[in-house]
């Protein structure tokens, strides 16, 4: 019982990182039709922002982490209006768009080599107190990691729900044509699509930093595979889905190690196993998990 | 008639010549050696063993040089490009050492840090026609048994040897058949020192409680942490890197379940930047094996290249990569020729396998005078003696024990192993 609730635990931490940084993958997919592959460097962006404001300007944590979701704001705005914004007008194809955010990726990770070295960077926070509940060690920092990304996941479901914009996106996402000829502002769908993209991946970013412990500029390179394969699994272009295929992956990738399935598998096995389960579930239902809402956001 | 006066004149002088050098040993023809650099002089856990590598080796190839010019020796050897493999990325040492056989068409890379780096290298040259590769601290036993058209060295010892070190430092803490817990990255060099360890262990009547093995850029390590705690053990053998360790540390330690004074560790955490990677307060009490210098006047060896390279991050392994560049000057003297075939005759004719005078790092001009004569010699380097065998690796090594105390890495020379 003990294994498995740690299992379960840890899945879930996992698992609310992945759906936050799949959120952003996902409506911008929904909305632009365009697979960020630089999303995962937007994680380690944050991270390193936060790092910086932390640590060696001594701004308090909680500051730094909304400047830095701020700056990560920033940073996919100035690339939606040089960049994505005249390629959508030329009438740049998917592999054109493919390919420019492969290159984006690429500059973005050696530009925050430049500007903040290539050392493994830690956050000042306490990672080693820890609560026992039914046999399981729960830490601290994943308890706070996992209450914060639930409010923010919460939060921004009921915002695309509730809200004027996320009723206009969701609108966009649905039939641009005909919400565009209905009155509906499309480029502030757009810079809203990048804004909730920038700000959770940057707060994905110092999440997975804090529940690591010690992070490094490849953070976001590294977890990118997994944040895809919730994205597909939640179907591609589902707000809602990425965020369930983010969960799903976690804890399935996590609880595969349980010793009372058949002994559990080598932890290095982790990834197959979620990816195992992807193409499991895309046999069955081709468009993920949620695939009759498909671009619905 | 003049012409075959002149004829006559010429075939006696080559004829004198050729009675005259007869009685001499063969001395090589001059060649120019073009030598590079792959190491990880960027990136997380590696940078200042990569920079000092880097350093190192062109040390060695101005000591080589201007040791030439002091014992006349014609032809030279040359730093031509020093490229940075950033974390000692497989794909990164593919396309630099590409380049440096390629573009700048050297004779020797000297590199890299890590085994799976240089079995990248190793899969370049053994292509090339003219380029062998130096491995300077690369441990895996995986390097042994490459194929690498006998192109592929290594100034380091293999990990079998290393192996060998753990289990003695592990019988003498706790006692032969203790139960160990093995835990290690999940590359060529994790996976290579694991099963040479848990062969070593086993077959000297100790027990192996589970091994556990990790990805580098896993999510999460808490998986892995509940895995290794769970198992029966005395003792643990963490085979890693200090970036990953940094993250497995802080899970580890949230179990609950693990000390660290019960853990012993390899060569990559004998470094105070290792330390500080992972953080002092998760490596007290850690202990661990580490190839150490065997060499001659190494101390010497230290301030000579601290006052050469005085911004050097300074790591324990530096001496390897002077060793190999030096090697690889002496082996392109030695040669007389530039093919991968004869480098590699002149690797082992200067390493000392076939004997010679011992030479250290402090008499380069005799060493070079004697090499450029025709002479075998055996290199006694800063690193110690290399003695390549057939695949390439060096005959013996020497290891210590370290531990660390209030963040401090203490040396032990008392438990020090030869082999």
């Amino acid at each position: 019982m003990a294994e498995f609730v740690q299992l379960l635990f840890n899945g879930l931490v996992a698992g609310s990182i992945f759906g936050m940084a799949a959120l952003g993958i996902s409506l911008v997919y929904s909305v632009l039709h365009l697979v960020n592959f630089a999303a995962g460097d937007f994680l380690t962006l944050g991270a390193f922002t936060t790092f910086y404001l932390a640590t060696s300007q001594h701004l308090p944590f909680v500051l730094a982490v909304i400047l830095s979701m701020v700056i990560g704001v920033i940073v996919s705005l100035i690339l939606e209006f040089i960049l994505w914004r005249r390629l959508r007008r030329s009438g740049a194809g998917m592999l054109a768009l493919f390919l420019v955010a492969s290159g984006i990726a690429f500059i973005l990770r050696q530009s925050i080599a430049l500007t903040f070295g290539s050392d493994s960077r830690r956050f000042d926070l306490d990672q080693l107190t820890t609560y026992e509940f039914l046999g399981a060690q729960i830490a601290r920092a994943q308890l706070i990691v996992l209450l914060c990304a639930s409010i923010a996941i919460t939060g921004i479901a009921l915002f695309i729900k509730k809200s004027n914009i996320g009723k206009d996106m969701r609108a966009y996402a649905d039939n641009a044509s005909l919400a565009a000829v209905s009155g509906i502002n499309v480029d502030r769908v757009i810079i809203a699509t990048w804004t909730i993209s920038g700000a959770y991946g940057a707060l994905a970013g110092v999440f997975q930093g804090t529940v690591q412990g010690q992070f490094t500029n490849g953070m976001g390179l590294d977890l990118l595979l997994a944040i895809l394969a919730a994205v597909v699994l939640g179907t591609i272009g589902d707000a809602y889905g990425a965020l369930i295929g983010g969960f799903v992956l976690g804890v399935v990738m996590d609880l595969s190690t349980w010793d009372a399935l058949a002994g559990g598998i080598p932890s290095t096995y982790k990834p197959v196993v979620g990816f195992a389960v992807l193409v499991i579930v895309l046999l069955f239902k081709p468009e993920g998990i949620f695939g009759v809402r498909a671009r619905k956001i | 008639m003049n012409k075959k006066r002149g004829a006559i004149v010429a075939s006696a002088a080559l004829a004198i010549t050729a009675l005259f050098t007869s009685s001499l040993p063969a001395s090589a023809a001059a060649v120019d050696i073009r030598i590079g650099t792959v190491q990880p002089m960027t990136g997380a856990g590696f940078a200042a063993y990569g920079t000092g590598l880097a350093n190192a080796a062109a040390f060695g190839v101005t000591s080589v040089t201007t040791a030439m010019t002091a014992a006349g020796v014609a032809g030279s050897c040359k730093m031509i490009a020093q490229e940075d493999s950033v974390s000692d990325a497989p794909s990164v040492a593919t396309e630099a050492a590409t380049k440096l056989v390629k573009s700048d068409k050297v004779n020797f890379i000297v590199g890299s840090l890590t085994s799976g780096a240089s079995l990248a290298i190793g899969a370049v040259t053994a292509a090339s026609t003219g380029t062998l590769a130096i491995a300077s601290a690369a441990s895996s036993p995986a390097l042994t048994t490459f194929k690498d058209n006998d192109t592929l060295f290594r100034t380091y010892p293999s990990d079998l040897l290393q192996a060998q070190a753990l289990v003695k430092a592990i019988s003498t803490a706790y006692s032969p058949t203790a139960w160990v817990t093995v835990g290690a990255i999940n590359n060529s060099f994790g996976t290579g020192l694991a099963n040479a360890f848990k062969k070593a262990w086993l077959a000297q009547g100790g027990h192996i409680g589970g091994t556990v093995l990790w990805n580098g850029g896993a999510a999460s390590y808490d998986s892995e942490a509940a895995a290794l705690v769970k198992t029966k053990r005395d003792a643990f053998v963490f085979i890693d890197y200090p970036d990953s360790f940094a993250k497995l540390a802080p899970a580890l330690t949230r179990t609950k379940k693990w000390k660290a004074s019960t853990t012993f560790m390899t060569e990559a955490f004998n470094d105070d930047s290792a330390v500080k990677t992972v953080g002092a307060s998760f490596m007290n009490g850690i202990r661990g094996t580490s190839a150490k210098t065997n060499g001659t006047s190494a101390a010497a060896w230290s301030t000579a290249f601290k006052a050469a390279y005085p911004k050097n991050p300074g790591t324990f392994v530096d001496g390897s990569g002077f060793d190999a560049a030096v090697l690889a000057c002496l082996a392109g003297i030695s040669a007389g020729a530039t093919t991968a075939k004869a480098l590699a005759k002149g690797l082992r004719n200067v390493g000392g396998i076939n004997g010679g005078t011992a030479y250290a790092w402090n008499e380069l001009t005799a060493a070079v005078k004697d090499v450029a004569a025709g002479k075998p010699i055996t290199y006694n380097g800063v690193w110690g003696y290399t003695k390549f065998d057939k695949a390439g690796d060096p005959a013996g090594g020497a290891f210590e024990v370290w531990s660390i105390k209030d963040g401090v890495i203490i040396h032990d020379d008392k438990l020090d192993v030869k082999f």
